[in-house]
């Protein structure tokens, strides 16, 4: 019963600042919104095709291929070479790709056993990057299905006695009958918990982690304001022993909170894991993001200092967790904020054990740390008095 | 107005060396993980890890090897490295290598021979590296290759087995295989390359410039909450009874909380100068003249102008510590993930395009582009001072609401 009333006391209080409501209103609808948006067109690099000649069938083909796929490259068309290379310079596309008139006759040439490779498709970029040079793959995988055929008729034409008895249709029937239909790559996962090899979508892969770092910020700001109130002396009655457990209740009904609202808007955007590892990750979550704010609360001491290390808290937990990338080289670094576990328990069971331990680490440091400064403090007092 | 502007200063003087000590050690951690990043980018290193594992001792699986190591283009982008399995899926683990590819036994031999086995692709899932964004794209890329090859070979096959040729079958697909094999690794001259450089528009590493210096104004607010929020407003109360009006009172805690910013902002650039000369450091090139930079602080000062206005009014609106906090931060993420603080502008879907053009960071981060690109922006500086406006207006409203509401 005392628990309850507590729990309705501390809880009262969030609830009475229409503005907290209102954010918990947010998250889950910002968090919809964007997956919604993410599913519409987009890529990691822009690049736009042109032809010189509209009715040539093989760029044409190759165009339409290249308008319809989804892919990480985002294609658009441009009705010519000069408004093609007018984009790249204006920085609307990162590269151009035209494609010359007469493609079949340009590709038997370059594919001749004897001939000079005198090169098919124009590329017009602003500045060479990774993805850049890897679309460019794509382009050449596309012309190099083209290529081999007309490689196997100059090889069959001339190395093949007896091919002189069909005509190009006939030993072109040959190339295209075959139909190769199978996988090349099977995909597998180096962690243990996969069930599939999807690919995450880059745009909403870093809102877990985002979504994590809200949290963990969510305990901060409670942990300042029951700093704040304990100053005003809203607990003067709690007694000292107790006061341990009190600013822990504190910090939890505000982390509760956002934890609700925070599942919600995964389950609804289809970002979660399963129903019973999220609900017990993100029980631990809260509990190690608690334990960590009242750990910060014990080093730091003053409220100032509290308040004024939040932007550095925020960027160095965005920065080093696995928000938008995973820098595993500086494990170590990220293993010390909460975000990270709750990030990999999505792909990692044993993470579900690791939190249990985290928490017991911090545990031992905050009492370890309060202990010493009872202490401090004691032989202080003794000091004074003599 | 004079004694109200006094005592806000105070307020606020009060956190400043502890918001500077902080601001200070953020820009040095930062400067260690672009400086960190920019190594990383070097030639040698910008190059992604795959590991080869399974049967690589063949001798033409090693010749292949070695020649995409020395010929092909890929050499600029990828490392290959030989590794067994077991040490292969460790290291993958730890962060050193991106990506596993798995050849079955005698792949190579067979493959030759036109019958190819499926090859094992790992990576981490989750894990937002570059090989896991594209490995779609990658592997579709091998697939497309390898499948355009067997076709041929398969086809040779066909043609004179079926139609009993005098050539011989076998030696027709392996001098096939070998002239697929060369035009791979000459697959680059299928297209001729022209790089246009930039005249117009700023490069990846002038985007990102800009793109930071809006995210950490951004956060730098943070640090204010502390003085800025209010939750008793019965002072306000009395210099309103007093005849001092919410605007003005307004008025002062935003040309404190500018002045604190600035201020912020200028220490920041003279220890950071300061560091920069100290350091003697010669070999750093600075990736933008000096005109550039005087351009660069030249237009930071209306981007601080709307995140005070903008700071002010989120403080107004929350009226308590957590509320401030976390509104403050998913105004911050969310506004600069939409305006292409995070991702590249260009890489959002068309609609979040359309949007992050009238969001205030991204005209702010346009805006700072502009010292890059040598351009006035009169249409972005005004859209700056407009939601100056619009925010100091919303922050106005909402003390006047909160005000009006306590004297009833």
């Amino acid at each position: 019963m005392k628990i309850l009333k507590w729990f309705l006391m501390l809880s009262k209080r969030l609830y009475k600042k229409s503005t907290f409501v209102a954010l918990l209103a947010l998250i889950p609808l910002g968090v919809l919104i964007l997956t919604f948006a993410a599913n519409r067109e987009s890529g990691f690099v822009k690049v736009v095709l042109a032809q010189q000649d509209c009715n040539d069938p093989v760029s044409s083909a190759i165009v339409e291929n290249f308008l319809q796929e989804k892919s990480l490259i985002l294609f658009t068309q441009a009705d010519s070479r000069e408004n093609a290379i007018a984009a790249v310079k204006e920085g609307q596309a990162d590269a151009a790709w035209i494609f010359p008139a007469n493609m079949q006759e340009t590709i038997r040439d370059y594919s001749g056993e004897n001939s000079v490779r005198e090169p098919i498709v124009s590329v017009v970029e602003r500045e060479q990057t990774v993805f850049t040079r890897l679309s460019r793959e794509k382009l050449t995988a596309a012309l190099f299905r083209h290529c081999a055929g007309a490689r196997y008729l100059s090889f069959s034409r001339e190395n093949v006695s007896g091919s002189e008895a069909f005509s190009d249709d006939n030993l072109m029937e040959y190339f295209n009958g075959i139909a190769i239909n199978r996988d090349l790559f099977a995909f597998d996962n180096a962690d243990e918990d996969s069930n599939t090899a999807e690919q995450a979508n880059y745009l909403t892969a870093p809102v877990r982690g985002l979504l994590a770092v809200l949290i963990c910020l969510g305990g901060v700001a409670a942990t300042l304001l029951y700093m704040q109130d304990d100053k005003k002396g809203v607990f003067a009655l709690v007694k000292e022993t107790q006061r341990p457990i009190v600013s822990f209740a504190c910090v939890m009904i505000a982390l509760l909170n956002l934890a609700v609202v925070v599942l919600v808007a995964l389950f609804a955007t289809d970002l979660a894991g399963g129903v019973g590892r999220e609900l017990l990750g993100m029980a631990l979550y809260c509990i190690c993001c608690a334990l960590f704010c009242l750990l910060l609360k014990e080093l730091l001491a003053s409220i100032r200092l509290y308040s004024v290390m939040l932007p550095l808290l925020v960027i160095a937990m965005c920065a080093v967790c696995p928000v938008f990338f995973d820098f595993k080289k500086i494990g170590f670094a990220a293993h010390i904020f909460p975000p990270t576990y709750y990030i990999y328990l999505l792909h990692d069971s044993r993470y579900l054990l690791y939190m249990p331990m985290y928490a017991a680490g911090l545990t031992a440091l905050l009492l370890l740390i309060r202990t010493l400064s009872n202490i401090l403090q004691h032989s202080a007092n003794a000091n004074r008095y003599r | 107005m004079k004694r109200y502007l006094y005592l806000q200063f105070k307020r606020n003087l009060k956190i400043f060396p502890l918001v500077c000590s902080v601001a200070l050690t953020l820009l040095l951690c930062v400067s260690v993980i672009l400086a960190g990043v920019a190594n990383k980018n070097s030639e040698k290193h910008a190059r992604l890890k795959i590991a080869l594992s399974g049967d690589t001792q063949n001798e033409l699986t090693q010749l292949g090897m070695a020649a995409l190591r020395t010929f092909d283009d890929t050499r600029f982008s990828m490392e290959l490295i030989e590794l067994p399995e077991d040490e292969a899926r460790a290291q993958l683990q730890s962060g050193n290598i991106s990506a596993i590819v798995i050849f079955p036994d005698d792949f190579l031999d067979r493959a030759l021979m036109g019958d190819v086995d499926q090859v094992t692709f790992i990576t981490t899932p989750g894990a937002q590296s570059v090989v896991t964004l594209l490995k779609d794209e990658l592997t579709k890329v091998v697939a497309d290759i390898v499948i355009a090859c067997e076709k041929g070979v398969y086809a040779v096959d066909d043609l004179i087995t079926k139609n009993d040729l005098p050539s011989s079958a076998g030696q027709s697909m392996y001098d096939l295989s070998m002239a697929y094999v060369d035009m791979v690794f000459s697959r680059a001259d299928v297209y001729v390359l022209t790089e246009l450089g930039i005249s117009h528009g700023v490069d990846i590493g002038q985007y990102y410039i800009c793109s930071t210096i809006v995210v950490l104004l951004m956060m730098f607010g943070i640090c204010f909450v502390i003085v800025c929020v209010k939750s008793d407003y019965s002072l306000n109360d009395l210099l309103i009874s007093r005849g001092f009006p919410n605007y003005k009172q307004i008025l002062c805690e935003f040309l404190v909380h500018l002045l604190a910013f600035g201020l912020l902002v200028l220490f920041l650039l003279f220890v950071g100068g300061l560091l920069f000369l100290i350091t003697g450091r010669s070999d750093l090139t600075v990736p933008f003249s000096a005109t550039t930079l005087v351009s660069l602080c030249a237009r930071t000062v209306p981007v601080l102008i709307m995140l005070a206005a903008f700071n002010i009014m989120i403080f107004e609106l929350s009226g308590d510590l957590i509320s401030s906090v976390l509104l403050h931060f998913f105004c911050c993420i969310g506004l600069c993930y939409i305006s292409g603080c995070f991702y590249p502008v260009y890489s959002l879907p068309l609609p979040l395009q359309n949007i992050s053009r009238f969001l205030p960071t991204g005209i702010a981060r346009e805006f700072l582009e502009g010292a890059f690109q040598g351009d006035v922006s009169i249409l972005r500086l005004s859209g700056l001072l407009v939601f100056s406006g619009v925010f100091f207006g919303v922050a106005v409203l909402v003390r006047r609401t909160k005000t009006l509401g306590q004297r009833r």
